[in-house]
């Protein structure tokens, strides 16, 4: 029970397996709504892969796909979780409009990603001196910590970073 | 994820036509002529040695433009984002992300037809910016968060009653009876931040933690249990002398008379501030106890289950919670649950 992925067959699979991917997303998510875009991005995402591949288990290949958009569906939840926290603990705070919101989230989305795996104090460090634009005896300075200390940390942060951006491209 | 860095630089890609991969060792020499430059106390003699470098080779060149690229999509955020609401939310994400993958180890455990399932949306923390004195109180199955005058972020959870005291000398938050979430802020004012239940009193030191008081629990005398996710909080029992630090990722019980060991934070205990309600391989009749803290009248558990075990996560929002969760006890273990009137249900064998 094989078949080959073209236009045709997704259509089948969309078919024969869009319910089941939906009902799955939604015991996951415990929402329909959430459930009803991940499964049409699942497809998305099987429509955008240019090679033929040969699937033999189509659910099995589906819900790895869906798999991975709900895990990183968290993290964007996580994230605006976050920051509307963060911007709620502000003292002036006002709510943001639609358009910002979108806006800021791509961004920290972006920053988040890109930092992803490292370690907090890392992150931090790295923050410091591109985000906040300081140098690095006041970053050591901020964090008790040795220039020698944030110098490394900064070594691992841009080539994790640069590793993130440009692993396929070389 | 990866596709949204990529889609914003037309220049992620090798330009086209280029011929060969940037090797390891230049990405490396690249990589610390940037850190270098970045630290704001390089010389003139480091640029000049770098511009050479540049020079040397396309490959140098090319590999410096991305990170050049990366640095100023750095920068160019905090155009769009303060600097400050970044690092906190980053921060903050990766917290409730630890959670929510703690949590998951449970969500997964409970699967089955029975609907559980996690976290719906927060709650929208600017619903009201509570009156500076004014008294706070959540009924039964109710959660509530607000934002304080000063930007400390308070929950309620069910059935809780809370004074606020804010004056000129200090910011204090009497829990009368249930739980609340507290995730300070830095006072601009200086004032010190203390929590009282009538227990004893803490004070925290920059932090995110949740406090329960237990006024009436039969056959178990009044006390409190502080949580802490985050910083560290300090707590002195009513009538004893020292102080106990608390750190995060720990929890510890006390009354008026004594301070409990300090024990690793159970992360069920803090599901609810996801609007979740939460067991971990619970006794139902434990699990009936929590419950009854939701909902009005008896809830009553029979001793012949009592000691069943049941690990899920259902959602404790909106009217009707409980009774959903009642509901799926009895699918998933050999129960029934018996209404003799809104208020008087029994839990027993089937």
């Amino acid at each position: 029970m094989s078949e080959q992925l073209s236009s045709l067959n997704i259509e089948t699979l969309y078919c024969d397996h869009h319910g089941w991917l939906q009902g799955w997303l939604r015991r996951r998510l415990g929402n329909a709504g959430d459930a009803a875009d991940l499964a049409h991005d699942t497809f998305l995402r099987l429509l955008g892969r240019q090679q033929r591949e040969t699937i033999h288990e189509p659910r099995a290949y589906l819900a790895t796909i869906a798999n991975g958009l709900v895990v990183s569906h968290w993290r964007r939840r996580a994230l605006e979780q976050a920051w509307l926290e963060t911007l709620a603990a502000q003292p002036e705070a006002l709510a943001p409009s639609p358009e910002e919101r979108a806006l800021v989230l791509e961004t920290l989305q972006e920053i988040a990603a890109l930092l992803d795996g490292l370690p907090a104090r890392v992150r931090e460090i790295f923050l410091f001196s591109q985000v906040d634009g300081l140098t690095y005896p006041q970053i050591a300075d901020r964090l008790a910590v040795t220039v020698n200390v944030v110098q490394k940390a900064m070594t691992r942060a841009v080539a994790h970073c640069y590793k993130a951006l440009y692993a396929q491209a070389r | 994820m990866d596709d949204a860095v990529h889609s914003h630089s037309g220049r992620a890609g090798p330009p086209p036509g280029q011929a060969g991969a940037i090797p390891d060792a230049v990405i490396g020499q690249a990589v610390d002529w940037y850190v270098r430059l970045a630290s704001g106390t390089h010389t003139e003699q480091d640029r000049a040695a770098f511009a050479h470098w540049r020079g040397a080779h396309p490959h140098h060149a090319q590999a410096w433009e991305r990170l050049q690229s990366m640095g100023g999509r750095m920068r160019g955020s905090a155009v769009v984002v303060a600097p400050t609401v970044t690092h906190a939310a980053l921060a903050r994400a990766e917290s409730i992300t630890g959670r929510r993958r703690a949590l998951k180890s449970l969500i997964w455990l409970g699967g089955g037809g029975a609907g559980l399932y996690l976290v719906h949306d927060r709650l929208p923390w600017r619903a009201g910016l509570a009156g500076l004195a004014a008294d706070v109180h959540t009924y039964p199955g109710e959660r509530r968060g607000m934002v304080l005058a000063d930007g400390t972020q308070l929950m309620l959870n069910t059935a809780t009653a809370v004074d606020l005291r804010f004056d000129a000398h200090e910011r204090r938050i009497l829990l009368r009876e249930g739980e609340i979430m507290v995730a300070t802020a830095g006072d601009p004012a200086g004032r010190p931040f203390v929590v009282a239940t009538p227990d004893g009193t803490l004070v925290p030191l920059g932090t995110r933690f949740t406090v329960r008081h237990d006024g009436q629990v039969p056959a178990r005398l009044p006390y409190t249990r502080l949580a802490v996710t985050e910083g560290a909080v300090q707590v002195r029992a009513a009538d004893g002398q020292a102080s106990v630090l608390v750190n995060a990722g720990q929890q510890v019980d006390f009354s008026r008379h004594a301070v409990q060991a300090v024990a690793d934070l159970r992360e069920d205990g803090q599901a609810w501030t996801d609007g979740t309600f939460a067991a971990e391989g619970m006794r139902l009749a434990d699990l009936l106890a929590e419950l009854g803290r939701y909902r009005r009248g008896v809830l009553r558990c029979a001793p012949e289950v009592a000691d069943l075990r049941i690990t899920g996560a259902w959602p404790q929002d909106g009217p009707g919670a409980s009774d959903r969760i009642l509901d799926s006890l009895q699918r998933r273990l050999p129960v029934r649950v018996d209404r003799y009137t809104r208020f008087w249900v029994t839990v027993s064998a089937r």
